[in-house]
This record gives structure tokens, sequence and C-alpha cells, in this order.
């Protein structure tokens, strides 16, 4: 499941304060909201830097539950708790003990990348070991969020220890370069496979088609067959190929929406796999 | 040959059916430009909602990108953006003249430099005519020697001989005439003696339509409409006259009151992805701080998909920054012109087209300052205008 949460770097400009940060969040009456943070940090920060962002986000927490708590407006609305301490095993672990008791709705496991970096993020490997450590400190019964853009490999790794919120960046940001998704996930073997067309030039990964790439000139079949998104199956392959080259919005809009359709899709059957693994449990 | 439905019996406006290969079309109609195979931002499905029934192509464009080749494999404009009503390609010939540097007009054709190489190219009214044939448009346009209105002496007339003999050599070079319909273009610069000659010359040959170019920029506006009315006096009325490059919403009421049927403009389109929008009022500049706290819709008699959920603060804080205002501006736009189209059809259907005209000016001029060749047009075809306080 993924849905649209405030995305805090919009808030950057004005809202160093967690009061201003609580009056906005009391303005947009949002369903869920994670307190402020100070989650800018990635695999480069110094210690000293990760010192400042656990601190100052502990307080802000202290204030934004206080806030929270006492808030008629925000009474439907659900409270996250941030999580911070980049790719320090120790700061995160520390953090997440405190916070786990507190009385909040979910976490939001923050502060892998700083924002505006583009493209999928680094150190999956190292994020997966530290979200792991985090989420055995947490309760069972709440949320966790992690923002960010995941690899779909990555994704189901992290799924599988324990991440229940995701957000849209992968679909958009391959979107962004002119790309369409179009990876498979089988339910019943938990196995990725991929379409080998070549793309070529642009920044490619297995997992998605580079529409930009000249091969698609004259390809009159859709970007995935068998897809029941608008851009499947309304246009072709060298229709998107004439957007992209021509610079034309509606190709951005049509892979937009296959992108979405097809990472929405991906969730779908990434449920379906944990309940298959449920019942062969049960059975067992 | 269209079926007239209505004739408004003040002034030259008449309402008809024309039948295309892709859709009959409402006429007096305005044609939305979707340059390079589409309306920016737009799907066709959306464009299908807002009743627009046909739309133009650039010929220089797709001839370009992404060529006539893939346009013939593909089996045409219409499967390549997957847009099934109908379609209408210019000649190219404008664009070259108006986007390109070194663009040379001669007997044979379009002289110029390949922006993309450099190498020099020739566009002659055979080549256009190709192009065309390959993307397949319900009405394509002859290759025109067009001039600026602000030009005289012999150049204008040279241009509307030559527009004539390119038209001969535009229908011979034709290969679909079943299923594509050329119109010529009627040219002559303001001189009314050459654009009565153009109408003349082109009224002999076989054709379904007529447009009246050169109009669109560089002349004052009485002599804009002058020119209009000497050309749909000449033209034969059983055929559709239309004016191309016509679209601000005050202009296309005049001239569908001068006895137009057929419009294209960017205007709409392009002032969407400035901020504005069309209102009965005028337009409404979006970016203007007024709008930060106004919750109306931009239009609340308007049905628009925008209209229905938005309000012009909201537009305000995201026009000009975030794509998606271009496309809900842009369907607002288009809604107001379909609407516009619309409300000038039905009241010409109901023999009330002076009415219609009277109110819309209401809105737009409520200080009743008409512009003074608003008055003299509308007057030359028997409407006078309610100009006390």
């Amino acid at each position: 499941m993924i849905f649209r949460y405030l995305s805090l770097y919009q808030f950057i400009d004005f809202v160093y304060f967690p009061n201003s940060y609580m009056d906005a969040m009391e303005s947009l009456r949002p369903d869920l909201y994670q307190t402020l943070c100070d989650s800018e940090t990635d695999a480069e920060s110094t210690a000293k830097r990760l010192q400042r962002s656990v601190k100052s986000t502990a307080s802000f927490f202290e204030y934004c539950l206080e806030r929270h708590k006492n808030s008629k407006v925000l009474e439907k609305s659900s409270i996250l708790a941030s999580l911070v301490g980049g790719f320090c095993s120790e700061r995160r672990r520390q953090l997440t003990k405190e916070m786990a008791s507190q009385p909040v709705d979910g976490f939001v496991i923050d502060g892998f990348n700083v924002s505006g970096s583009k493209g999928e993020s680094a150190k999956v490997e190292l994020v997966k070991e530290l979200v792991k450590q985090t989420i055995a400190d947490l309760p069972e019964a709440k949320l966790r969020v992690l923002p960010g853009c995941w690899s779909p490999e990555a994704l189901w790794d992290l799924v599988q220890e324990g991440v229940d919120v995701f957000d849209s960046s992968l679909p958009t940001v391959v979107a962004e370069r002119g790309s369409a998704l179009t990876f498979k996930f089988c339910p019943k073997t938990k196995s990725f496979s991929y379409n080998f067309e070549h793309g070529g030039e642009n920044d490619l990964k297995s997992y998605e088609i580079s529409l930009k790439d000249k091969t698609y000139f004259d390809r009159l079949e859709p970007i995935l067959e068998g897809c029941e998104c608008v851009a499947c199956k309304n246009h072709t392959k060298a229709y998107i190929h004439h957007l992209m080259v021509t610079k034309e919005l509606l190709g951005h809009v049509l892979l937009m929406l296959h992108n979405l359709h097809h990472y929405q899709l991906f969730f779908d059957k990434m449920r379906e796999a944990i309940r298959e693994n449920k019942e062969e449990t049960a059975e067992s | 040959m269209p079926a007239v439905l209505a004739d408004c019996s003040t002034s030259k406006a008449r309402t008809s059916l024309l039948t295309l290969p892709h859709h009959t079309v409402e006429t007096p109609v305005f044609m939305p430009v979707g340059t390079q195979g589409t309306m920016k931002g737009i799907l066709p499905q959306q464009l299908e909602k807002l009743n627009c029934q046909i739309i133009l192509g650039n010929t220089y464009h797709l001839g370009t990108r992404p060529g006539p080749e893939l346009m013939a494999k593909v089996g045409g404009l219409h499967k390549f953006m997957n847009w099934n009503r109908a379609l209408l390609t210019d000649s190219g010939g404008f664009q070259m003249v108006s986007l390109l540097k070194l663009a040379e007009i001669t007997e044979e054709g379009v002289n110029f430099s390949s922006p993309f190489d450099g190498t020099p190219c020739m566009l002659t009214p055979e080549r256009s005519i190709e192009i065309q044939n390959a993307i397949g448009a319900d009405i394509i346009m002859q290759l025109d020697d067009v001039v600026k209105t602000t030009t005289t002496g012999p150049r204008v007339e040279e241009a509307m001989q030559r527009t004539t003999r390119w038209l001969d050599r535009c229908l011979a070079a034709h290969r679909r005439p079943d299923e594509q319909n050329i119109f010529p273009i009627v040219q002559g610069g303001l001189d009314p003696e050459l654009r009565q000659q153009s109408a003349r010359l082109h009224t002999e040959r076989e054709v379904n339509g007529y447009a009246v170019g050169g109009l669109s920029g560089g002349e004052s506006k009485d002599e804009f409409w002058r020119a209009v009315h000497l050309s749909t006096n000449i033209l034969p009325k059983d055929k559709p006259r239309y004016l191309m490059g016509v679209g601000f919403a005050l202009d296309l009421v005049v001239c569908c009151a001068l006895g137009i049927d057929m419009f294209d403009c960017v205007f709409p389109t392009r002032t969407a992805r400035f901020g504005c929008a069309l209102v009965p009022s005028g337009q409404l500049n979006l970016k203007q701080k007024a709008y930060a706290s106004d919750f109306l819709p931009i239009d609340d008699e308007c049905d628009c998909s925008t209209c229905a959920r938005y309000t012009r603060a909201f537009l305000h804080t995201i026009v000009t920054m975030e794509s998606s205002a271009c496309q809900l501006l842009t369907i607002h736009n288009l809604s107001y012109q379909m609407r516009l189209m619309r409300g000038i059809r039905e009241s010409i259907k109901e023999d009330k087209f002076p009415t219609f005209i009277q109110e819309f000016l209401n809105k737009l001029y409520p200080g009743k300052d008409y512009p003074k060749w608003v008055i003299d047009a509308l007057s030359a075809v028997n409407i006078n205008l309610n100009e006390s306080q």
C-alpha cells in the first residue's frame, strides 16, 4: 500500500521551528503525519552532524507530541514518530529505544538520504541491516513507514523485514528519466523477472525500459503487453518515444500513469505473496 | 458538402454539419492546435470529453519528427496519437517562414536550411502534399506563398498569383482525394482587388472548402475585419470557410457574424501554460496575488473538470510551477472555447445570434466601451449594438 504523506522538505524554508510546523499540520489536517525532524543526513554525514540530527529530532518530537495531544483539530490524525541517525547503528538504536514506547501511531524510519538526491538510494545492504535492527526494537502493532527510492528487489527485502508503507519515489524517478517500469514479480515463487530489451545509453536498470532510446522509434506495441493502464491500452512505444524526443508533456504523463499503475500492482502481488507465506506456515 | 442547419436572418452567420471521413463536425467550430501530435499534457480521451471535434497537427513539425515514413507505416496520425475524430493539417509553409531564419521562397518552393544539420532543403507543393497524405488528416492545406499583411507593393500580387499556381500543383500531387480534402488559401494581403481575384481563382477549382489566410497578425483590426468580410462575400455559401490563426473570443464571435465557419489558434492552450484562464469577462491571470485567497472556481458556470474540483487559490499556488497546472488550465480554456462555439451555434439555430452577441459583449465590456472595429464590423452585417449606458 502506498499513499501520499507530506514530504518534510517542502517546508524547509519556513519550518525550522516546531511550532510553525504544528501550525501547518493543524491547517492541513493530514490523515497521518510525521513529527518534525532533522533527517537531512546520509552515509557521508559526520558523527557531529548525526549527533545534532538526533538531538534536534528528539526535541522536536517532544514539542510535536505535546501539541498533538492538546489539539482538537488533530484528534483524528495519526502521529508518526520520526527516527533518524543516518548510517550510525548506535545512534539509531538509542533513539529508537527512546521512541519505541511513546504514545504514537507509528514510526517513520528516516535520515538515509538528503532531499534532492536523485535516483535510487545508495548503500542498500546497510540500509536493510539498519531497518532490521530498528524494527526489532519497535512494537509489533504500530505502523512502520520508510520513505525513499528503492529498487523493486530492495523493496521486497524491506517488506520482508517488516516495513508497511513506502512512497511513490521509484515510479516518479523512473518517469522523470523517461523510462517505464517493466519488471515482473511472481507471488508464488517470490522472484523477479526482467524485460531484457536493451534500452541503451540512459541510466538503465534492468527493471525498466528507456522510452527515449531510438530502438522504440517504430515499435507499435504498448510499453508492456497485457498491462491494463491508460498508457498501455491506448498508446504505443513509438508514440511515447516521439513524445520524449519532442519533449512533450504528454509523454511524461503517460509514463507516470503506467509507472504508478505498475507499482500498485507490484504491491498487490507482494501482499499476495505474504498471504501465501502465512498460509504455508499455517499448514506446516 | 456541409448540411446547413440554420442561417442567421440578420448577419452572415450560419451553422452547419460538416461530414468528414473521421467525424461529423458542427460549425462554426474552433480547432485547438496539437502541434506535434499532442495537445500539451492532455489525453485524447480528455479532448473527446471536452467535445473537441477536430484538432490541428502541424506538417512542418510532424514531417520532421517522426517523419512521413513512420506516419505511413503506422497508418497516419489518427492511429499514431489514437485520436478518432477529425484532423486538419496545415501545409508547413507558415511555420517554415516564421520559424526558420533562412527561408527563401522561389517558384519551385520554400528553400531553407535544415534546423538539425544545416543541409539545404526544399519544401515544394508536391512534398507538402506528400507529407500530408502520409499524416492522413481529413482536411489538408495547400502550400501557399504567404506574406505579412504589412507587406505592400508587387510582392503581394506575386504571392497571390503563385498561391494559385501552387494550389494547382497541390491538387495534381494529391494521392488521396477520396479520404482527404484539400483547402485552398485565399491570399492578397489587405488589397481588396487582389483578395477578390484570389478567391475567384480558387472557386474555379474543384474543392470542398476554402481558407482565408494571411490575416492573423500585423494588420489593424479595421483592416482585418474588412478583409474577412470581403472574403466571405465572394466565397461560395455552400462550402465551409476557414479563417486561419484566429482565436480570441471576441474575434471568433465577430467573424462568425461575418460568415466564417472554422477557426484555429494556439492562444487558448498557450495562454493556459502561462497561467491565464479564459472567462466571459476576459482573462484571469492566476499568477496575481489577488487570487491567493480566492476560493471560487475559475468560472462558476463552467462544467469542466478543473472548475468542478479546484479553486483559483489552489491554481494560484501551482501555475507556472507544476506541470499539472498546465493541464488543469488547458482543460478549462478548451472547455471555454468549446462552450463559446456551442453557444454561437445554438443561438444561430434559434435565430437569436444578435442577442447572443450583445450578451457576450455585455460581459466582456460592462462599460459598453466596445472597440470601434467591432461596432463597424457588426453593423456591416446589420447588427447594431446597444451602446447606451
